[in-house]
């Protein structure tokens, strides 16, 4: 038999490890490698090493749930780029005509708070402005 | 290529120490421009945009240079680690620590890119030294991967999502660090708080769903390796309590109209959740204890 884990030399196939330590300090009492199967008493504590018993540690879990999660997390993503990289916009022209026989072109706009807002409209305003051709001014 | 990689980490860190000096003598001659600009004495401006206060752009230009070398070759360091280990450069504390200083550098230097706020440097690079210092402190040696961990796609994918969203994190702790330290008025030539509170929810906005697929990605990697996708391990509460906070954020920000002062002690709250999302399983034990330090 061969120790598993680790691999420590002052530990010999066939034998186990004994530490005792005071319950109260914690201090380290005595170490000491014992043989199988042969009963010792340490510090007037008996001790035998019958067998190593093997276990296997499992966890078991069922998520029938787990798509719908899935689905969500999709969906929030999705949103979150579509509403932080996508900003509302809305912009209304209202043409007039007027009393000198020219058009002034007005134009509004509403951004709910964005702070985009103010650099695209004035660059949309100047855009219009340079695609006009002609005395039309506002 | 382990010897390599601990070569390049040495070097990254040596340079992102560099690039700290070089921030801090940017912000230094910041303060004094702006206190020349104080007494009435003309100053040319550096070109840096959103600023208030002019400072010496080239000073600040090796400073970056420096950052972006720290950044270059830690992301050596990673791949000469992820060649000699076999897998992502993530699997205990050493390894993820180098790799979220990494991610400190990389989102920083992505936001001084669009926003030229040189300042926040110069609280985001000690956050990055602080984990590489952490990290030369923790065992470095190469052990085999637990049952649990052999699985290098989910390894890879599960902590990089979770790297971009701490070094976003990161970056919206400063900008909102440097949003409540400064006074009402006069402020040291420090960036705009309009520009700051953008700053800070522009990092939320890329660091959110990159957490949201952290999580995400875990419980299906739980539920392939452990056989449940939730078990309220400490490291899954407290990313889901980040998650949370950053939410309250975003929702607090977009839905309610919340700006500045209260938006910012939120950023520093999640910043504080998020370092313990980090560190916690060092205390808690629990199922993510793969720190190679037990």
């Amino acid at each position: 038999m061969a120790t598993t884990g680790p691999n420590d030399p002052s530990v010999k196939p066939g034998q186990v490890a004994i530490e005792l330590y005071k319950a109260d300090t914690g201090d380290a009492v005595v170490q000491k490698s014992i043989d199988q199967g042969t009963a010792t008493t340490i510090e007037g504590l008996s001790f035998t090493f019958d067998r190593e018993s093997k276990y296997t540690g499992l966890s078991v879990a069922s998520d029938p749930g787990a798509p719908l999660v899935w689905l969500g997390c999709f969906l929030l993503v999705v949103g979150f780029v579509i509403r932080l990289y996508i900003p509302y916009r809305r912009v209304w022209g209202r043409l007039l005509a007027r009393p000198d026989g020219g058009t002034s072109l007005s134009i509004a706009a509403v951004g709910r708070r964005d702070t985009g807002l103010d650099a695209e409209f004035t660059s949309l305003v100047t855009e219009i402005r340079q695609a006009v051709t002609g005395p039309a001014r506002s | 290529m382990g010897k390599l990689a601990e070569y390049a980490f040495v070097a990254g860190t040596l340079s992102t120490i560099l690039a700290l000096v070089g921030y801090v003598f940017y912000a230094l001659s910041g303060v004094r421009a702006a206190r020349l600009a104080a007494a009435g004495v003309p100053m040319m401006t550096g070109g840096v945009s959103f600023t208030a206060g002019p400072r010496t752009t080239s000073i600040g230009h090796y400073a970056t240079l420096l950052a972006w070398l720290g950044f270059v070759v830690l992301l050596a360091s990673l791949v000469f680690r992820t060649i000699a280990t076999g897998h992502g450069p993530f699997s205990n504390m050493y390894e993820f620590s180098i790799a979220f200083a990494f991610g400190i550098l990389g989102a920083y230097l992505w936001f001084e890119r669009t926003y030229h706020q040189r300042i926040l440097g110069l609280l985001a690079l000690p956050v990055a030294l602080a984990l590489l210092g952490y990290a030369a402190t923790v065992p470095a040696s190469i052990e085999p991967l637990v049952p649990a961990l052999q699985n290098n796609m989910l390894l890879t994918v599960h902590v990089a999502t979770a790297i971009v969203a701490y070094g976003s994190f990161t970056v919206a702790f400063t900008a909102a660090l440097l949003y409540l330290i400064q006074p009402e008025t006069g402020r040291w030539g420090l960036p705009k708080p309009e520009v700051l509170d953008e700053i800070g929810y522009r990092a939320i906005v890329i660091g959110f769903p990159f957490l949201t697929l952290t999580v995400v990605l875990g419980a299906v990697w739980a539920a392939t390796a452990w056989g449940t996708y939730w078990s309220w391990d400490p490291k899954e509460t407290a990313s889901l309590v980040t998650w949370l906070i950053y939410g309250a954020y975003l929702h607090a920000r977009v839905v309610r109209g919340w700006r500045g002062r209260k938006a910012s002690a939120l950023l520093l709250i999640g910043f504080g959740a998020t370092l313990l999302t980090y560190f916690g399983n060092l205390f808690f034990g629990g199922l993510h204890s793969y720190s190679g330090l037990g």
